[in-house]
């Protein structure tokens, strides 16, 4: 018997022995040799067994073996019964509970890890890692026992029960035995890979919110930025700015917008409605239309897209420009401008393209549009009358008084004439002393010569200017129109030929315009053209007339006369081109002309003969004429002092200062000076006293009717006398008889000149003459 | 002209900060968003371990209970045998039972 529980018992070593016990507990036969004396009827299992023989399950229970040294054992027994189901007695079969352990140890990975064998009642039959105290401890109120009462495996949950950490594990109930397998870990090594995980993950997330926070620090330092920069710009441009969404509200509005309606920053702010914003100027007294009216048609401008430039007056004054522009997103930009000082500007501008500084008379750009609109409007049977006025000696008080004293004058005239006018008539200045003046509604040319009346008297007669009494007159020249007249610049130019007709009538005076006027200006402008001409190509000869002594009878000098053949019109007077050539200017260039080739001839004469030279008034205005004598002496030869500058009173009319500073240096030179056709003109004997004359030359109006009965022999004794005072000689001209030549040799004048001896002749024409001459006393 | 003469630099300019505060806005929720949704992962991956630690465990323990199971049956078995054996053998008392030489 012993032998077949030997090998019924074999293989399995840790299995503690197969073991019978009888019905008292004792132990009758067993694998273990020699048999031990073993009493098991105290054991919980064999008291059930004795009880309740008729129970074929086996039973599994953890003892202390009674067998093998008192180790822990799981012990499983069947009852023995007999034929008629007494109770024989138990089988038993132990296994140490250490061999379970073992059996454990390779399957338990990880620090934490535990494996558990309990009891189904709850009672712990072994675990892995051993802990001998919880051996034979009841577990069944634990978590893992409240799973197994649904089910026989699940999950569950606990608190540690070595170290009281939470741990996680799985339990199951063996299938046919009353023995539970409970595997736990702690969390703590659950999650040991999760940890790691997480870590990873919150460094990522981390990392990601830096990134964000550090590029919106930037972006929002960058918005600022802009916006500080955006803000002093804005808000330091001399314009007002507003900036206008969709919605009609307000995005920016500059710090001038604020100053220059003194408004409320609490309300011109961003966020603030156009209407609003209106209403608020309106309260603050810086608007004054209709609030509703004024928003809808900038609206309405807006939603159109059309730009939109308007100029308002503020109700303080100022002039505001007001541009707004629509945007693409339906906003709108509005600059204001207070260009109240440029409209100032404008206007002044305007006026003073329109009107005379000096006299606010409207200009000549004026003028020509009011007298083309005048022009337009005649009517049929009247006429317009436009008069040009020149104030006669006005550039003598300009020069003699200054210009302050000029400018005064002309102011005066100038009120003088407006005061003469009617409501329909117009005045201008048209530049230096000339005043144009256009009457309307003509009727008769009395009418006109009834509004020259009236200017005559408003600006003849003396006038006080700044302390200084200045008389005044005026050279008037008037031109009609009619209503199919005539176009407006040649109504301008024939009033102007009708004034410059006027001054040639000795001014003072007024003349209509006559087309003979226009015939004379255009063949004066022919021989203006003609003498430049003749002055190229040389047909202009210098011819000579002798001089004779009255005492010796011979040629004490001859005088330079300037001819012109003209190749069409024959020969032409002086008096007709000399004029002309004073006019333009020519005369500078002819009188030097005259003079080097007069020199240059006189050079081959006689020592004794002396060479006159007349010289305009004109030359006199140009301070290089002793100049211009020094170097046509030096370029013939002549000596100074046979030279003879004859000058008429003109020279020293005007007081000229300059001009009297140019006969003393040609004085000085050694150039006798003679004055010319004394007698005529003023001839005022003051003249005699300013200079002192080496000549004077009576003219022939006083010497052709001196042999007559009617003659006036004394005059010329008269000047005689005084001439021979002052030690100065005397020349008559145009003697052409013998009885005058011999009245002035008794009247003892010096020298005669004229037809009797001989006219003037072509240079070498007269230089046979004075070689002939030379010695032989003229009959 | 008054418009020639500028105002001293004023930096103060009422540009709305709404862009501003719809910058930081958008910021702040991405950042709250990022730490929700780095949350969430963490916890589910949380779950995730222990589910897998778990289920380590179940197939410890159901390869345990097989093995178990298969032991005490045969532990079982032997014990049958035993017990038929006993009974084939007529001991029909406790008396003759206790017989050592039975055993």
């Amino acid at each position: 018997m012993r032998e077949i529980l030997k090998s019924k018992s074999n293989g399995s070593p840790d299995i503690a022995g197969v073991n019978i016990f009888d019905s008292d507990g004792m132990l009758i036969n067993s694998s273990v040799w020699p048999r031990p004396a073993v009493n098991v009827a105290d054991r919980a299992y064999f008291i059930a067994a004795k009880l309740d023989p008729a129970s074929t399950k086996a039973s599994i229970d953890l003892v202390r073996s009674r067998l093998s040294g008192g180790g822990w054992t799981a012990l499983i027994s069947r009852t023995i019964t007999g034929p008629s189901g007494e109770f024989l007695g138990v089988v038993t079969r132990g296994i140490a509970t250490a061999s379970f352990e073992k059996f454990f140890a390779p399957l338990v990975f990880g620090n934490d890890a535990v494996i558990s064998l309990f009891h189904r009642d709850g009672t712990m039959i072994a675990r892995y890692p051993h802990i001998d105290d919880l051996i034979g401890q009841n577990f069944s109120k634990g978590p893992f026992f409240e799973v197994l009462a649904n089910a026989d495996h699940g999950n569950a949950r606990n608190k540690g029960v070595v170290d009281g950490r939470d741990r996680l594990g799985s339990v199951r109930q063996l299938s046919n035995f009353p023995i539970v397998v409970v595997a736990t870990t702690s969390v703590s090594v659950a999650l040991a890979d999760w940890r790691g995980q997480t870590r990873l993950l919150v460094g990522v997330a981390g990392l990601s919110v830096l990134v964000i926070a550090v590029m919106m620090f930037l972006i929002i330092r960058q918005l600022s930025l802009q916006h500080h920069r955006l803000g002093i710009a804005v808000n330091n441009m001399t314009q007002s700015l507003l900036l206008f969404d969709s919605s009609h509200r307000l995005i920016i509005c500059n710090q001038r917008y604020i100053e220059m309606f003194r408004l409320s920053p609490e309300v011109a702010k961003p966020g603030c409605s156009f209407r609003d914003l209106i209403a608020h100027r309106k309260d603050s007294g810086s608007f004054s239309g209709d609030i509703d009216q004024y928003c809808s048609s900038v609206a309405h401008n807006v939603e159109l897209g059309k730009v939109t430039l308007n100029v308002v007056e503020n109700p303080d004054g100022r002039s505001i420009q007001i541009v707004n522009q629509p945007l693409a997103d339906g906003g709108w930009v509005t600059t204001l401008e207070d260009v109240t000082e440029r409209k100032r500007s404008d206007e002044r501008i305007a006026h003073l393209a329109h009107f005379d500084a000096l006299t606010e008379l409207p200009n000549r750009v004026l003028f020509q549009e009011q007298l083309e609109g005048a022009l337009a409007r005649i009517v049929y049977g009247e006429q317009v009358a436009l008069l040009y006025i020149d104030i006669d000696e006005f550039k003598s008080v300009n020069d003699s008084l200054g210009h302050r004293i000029g400018d005064e004058l002309l102011r005066s005239v100038a009120a003088s004439l407006r005061d003469c006018l009617d409501e329909t008539d117009i005045i201008a200045r048209l530049g230096g002393d000339e005043f144009a003046v256009v009457q309307t509604a003509v009727k008769h040319s009395e009418d006109v010569t009834a509004l020259v009346t009236r200017i005559y008297q408003s600006i003849r007669g003396r006038r006080e200017c700044l302390g200084h009494l200045v008389t005044t007159d005026a050279s008037i020249g008037i031109a009609l129109a009619s209503q199919n007249g005539i176009d407006m610049e040649q109504l301008l130019k024939n009033a102007d030929l009708a004034m410059y007709s006027a001054k040639a009538a000795g001014r003072r005076t007024y003349r209509f315009f006559e087309p003979e006027m226009d015939v004379r200006m255009k063949a004066r402008h022919s021989l203006e053209i003609d003498l430049r001409q003749a002055i190229i190509e040389g047909d202009l000869e210098v011819y000579y007339q002798p001089i004779v002594d009255l005492q010796s009878n011979r040629i004490s000098g001859c005088e330079a006369l300037l001819r012109w053949h003209h190749s069409q019109r024959g020969m032409i007077s002086p008096a007709e081109f000399i004029p002309v050539a004073e006019e333009t200017g020519l005369i500078n260039q002819l009188g030097e002309w005259v003079l080097a080739t007069a020199c240059a001839e006189a050079a081959t004469w006689p020592d004794n003969i002396k060479l006159a030279v007349n010289v305009s008034p004109v030359q006199f205005r140009s301070d290089t004429l002793a100049l211009k004598v020094v170097a046509a002496l030096a370029a013939s030869g002549l000596s100074a002092n046979r030279l003879e500058l004859e000058i008429t009173e003109a020279v020293l009319i005007r007081d000229d200062v300059a001009a009297l500073a140019i006969l003393h240096q040609l004085r000085a030179l050694g150039v006798r000076i003679a004055l010319d056709d004394f007698g005529t003109g003023y001839s005022s004997l003051s003249y005699l006293q300013r200079f002192p004359f080496d000549k004077i030359k009576i003219d022939r109006c006083f010497i052709k009717d001196i042999a007559e009965p009617s003659g006036a022999p004394c005059i010329v004794q008269a000047v005689v006398s005084i001439a021979a005072a002052r030690h100065i000689t005397t020349t008559a001209e145009g003697v052409e008889t013998e009885r005058q030549r011999d009245l002035l040799r008794t009247l003892g004048c010096t020298e005669m000149q004229g037809y009797l001896f001989s006219p003037a002749k072509p240079a070498a024409a007269i230089r046979r003459l004075l070689l002939s001459n030379h010695d032989r006393a003229v009959a | 002209m008054t418009a020639n003469i500028l105002p001293a630099l004023n930096p103060k300019f009422p540009i709305p900060r709404r862009s501003i505060r719809g910058y930081i806005f958008i910021g702040t929720l991405l950042i709250v968003a990022i730490a929700f949704g780095t949350a969430m992962m963490v916890s589910n991956f949380r779950e995730r371990a222990l589910n897998a630690s778990e289920r380590e465990m179940e197939n410890t323990v159901l390869l345990l209970a097989h093995h178990f199971d298969q032991q005490f049956e045969e532990f079982e078995v032997v014990q049958k045998e035993l017990v038929a054996y006993i009974r084939s053998t007529g001991i029909a008392s406790t008396e003759a039972f206790k017989q050592p030489g039975h055993a």
